[in-house]
């Protein structure tokens, strides 16, 4: 049996860590995707448009494998966990841009006229008016995100990552039991995800209390 | 190039079958689901709501992982195509229920009232107030989401179903030319997408009944995909 808490443990390390740097990847690159879908230069908004549908036009499994194959024929090494970030980060900036702009074009258009009506400078607009009130929206939207990454990393168990689904194949291979070893899989999934969705919420519920508006 | 593309058809093929059969078995599935979680028993309701969270929380390849390399343990025992079907069936139903959920309490419950002022039956009523009404709630957001299927059909390379992925990745090892034809793989993935997602924009158009919010700041979000 080679489903031990301690290799358990190692390839949930794995999962964790793709899952961080994806996202940190993500959530930088998002914001950049973001403001360029909203740039006011017709350039930058075609280049960020494109970006956005292409990345997400093709399945996450296909990015993966051309990521990873397509580096290790330039001649570069690139290890299959490094290949996992790049690729899920890369895949994450165009759906994370998606929510963010999603959530702060979710404001009514008068926000907009009234922070231009005040004359407020874009940046001082963003922090003062806008973003405290689409942080909620974006934060649900990208806990939601998150656990998508998270499922996601599983398919790096294809290139030859260590993580929680190739543990679980190596022990069929191996003949273990199948139906233990992707139960056990799928519940620690399950668990992080739960997880996840906590985080999400209670980061939510906090933003919320910070910006409400005392009324009354 | 050209030459790839030719190569990689049946492949194609086989994704779109692929996706219909997940459909015609997954959008039922997830009808029966989002119908409990609104109007079923509270005991219904419970267990629905917990089969739909662990469908959405387990990844699609460890469910099909669990079919094809689990159930033989227990006796069941599918081939490939069979497991893949039945593990996006499964994710589908789950992916989808909160879409039919939604739509059906959106219905107002004056209409449920009418019905039943005119005497229609339960039947009656979801057929004839009901489903009219949610299916225009439900279209856009369910063809979208046959592009998510669509693409998570790649998932069964996995299981070595020769699909546009598994084509692609097989004849590119025989020919020592993976990348380009992994290139030209997505380049039949992006294609479609686009095209059923712009499918998906017009029929949104189409049925979207104007809400005078939105009229009002003549701003319409899009959806937030899943």
């Amino acid at each position: 049996m080679i489903l031990t808490p301690s290799s358990l443990l190692a390839a949930a390390v794995l999962t964790s860590t793709m899952f961080i740097g994806a996202f940190i990847i993500s959530v930088i690159g998002g914001v950049f995707v973001a403001a360029g879908r909203r740039s006011r230069l017709a350039v930058v908004r075609v280049s960020a448009t494109l970006w956005v549908n292409v990345v997400r036009g093709v399945p996450p499994l296909v990015w993966l494998f051309i990521i990873f194959f397509g580096i290790s024929i330039s001649g570069n090494r690139l290890t299959a966990m490094a290949a996992g970030i790049v690729a899920f980060g890369i895949i994450g900036t165009a759906y994370l841009g998606e929510t963010f702009r999603a959530g702060i074009e979710s404001l009514p258009a008068g926000q907009f006229d009234a922070v231009k009506g005040l004359g407020l400078p874009s940046w001082a607009a963003m922090r003062l008016i806008i973003l405290p009130q689409a942080l909620p929206i974006i934060i649900a939207g990208t806990a939601s995100y998150a656990i998508n990454l998270l499922k996601e990393t599983a398919l790096a168990s294809l290139i030859g990552v260590q993580e929680i689904t190739y543990l679980s194949n190596l022990t069929v291979n191996r003949g273990g039991n199948g139906l233990i070893a992707f139960t056990v899989a799928g519940a620690i999934y399950l668990l992080l995800s739960l997880i996840l969705g906590m985080g999400g919420r209670f980061l939510g519920a906090k933003i919320e209390r910070k910006f409400s508006v005392r009324t009354a | 190039m050209i030459n790839n593309f030719q190569e990689l058809l049946p492949g194609y093929a086989l994704s779109l079958a692929l996706t219909t059969v997940t459909l015609g078995l997954g959008l039922p599935l997830g009808l029966l689901a989002g119908l409990s979680l609104a109007r079923g028993p509270k005991v219904l309701r419970t267990i629905v709501a917990g089969v739909v969270e662990v469908g959405r929380g387990v990844p699609a390849l460890v469910t099909l992982y669990l079919i094809y390399f689990g159930l033989p343990s227990v006796g069941i025992v599918l081939e490939a195509f069979a497991a893949v079907v039945a593990g996006f069936a499964f994710t589908t139903a789950a992916l989808t229920a909160d879409i039919f959920r939604t739509a059906i309490t959106a219905i107002p419950q004056g209409q449920y009232e009418a019905a039943e002022a005119l005497a229609l039956g339960r039947w009656a009523t979801f057929r004839r107030i009901v489903a009219p009404q949610a299916l225009r709630i439900v279209v856009p957001p369910v063809v979208g989401f046959s592009v998510i299927v669509f693409q998570g059909t790649a998932l069964a390379f996995s299981l070595g179903l020769q699909e546009l992925m598994g084509l692609a990745y097989s004849l590119g090892t025989q020919q020592f030319n993976v990348v380009p034809l992994l290139l030209a793989a997505g380049v039949l993935y992006l294609a479609t997408t686009l095209i059923v997602s712009a499918m998906a924009r017009f029929i949104e158009r189409r049925t979207t009944t104007t809400v005078p919010s939105v009229k009002q700041s003549g701003r319409v979000t899009p959806p937030v995909p899943a």
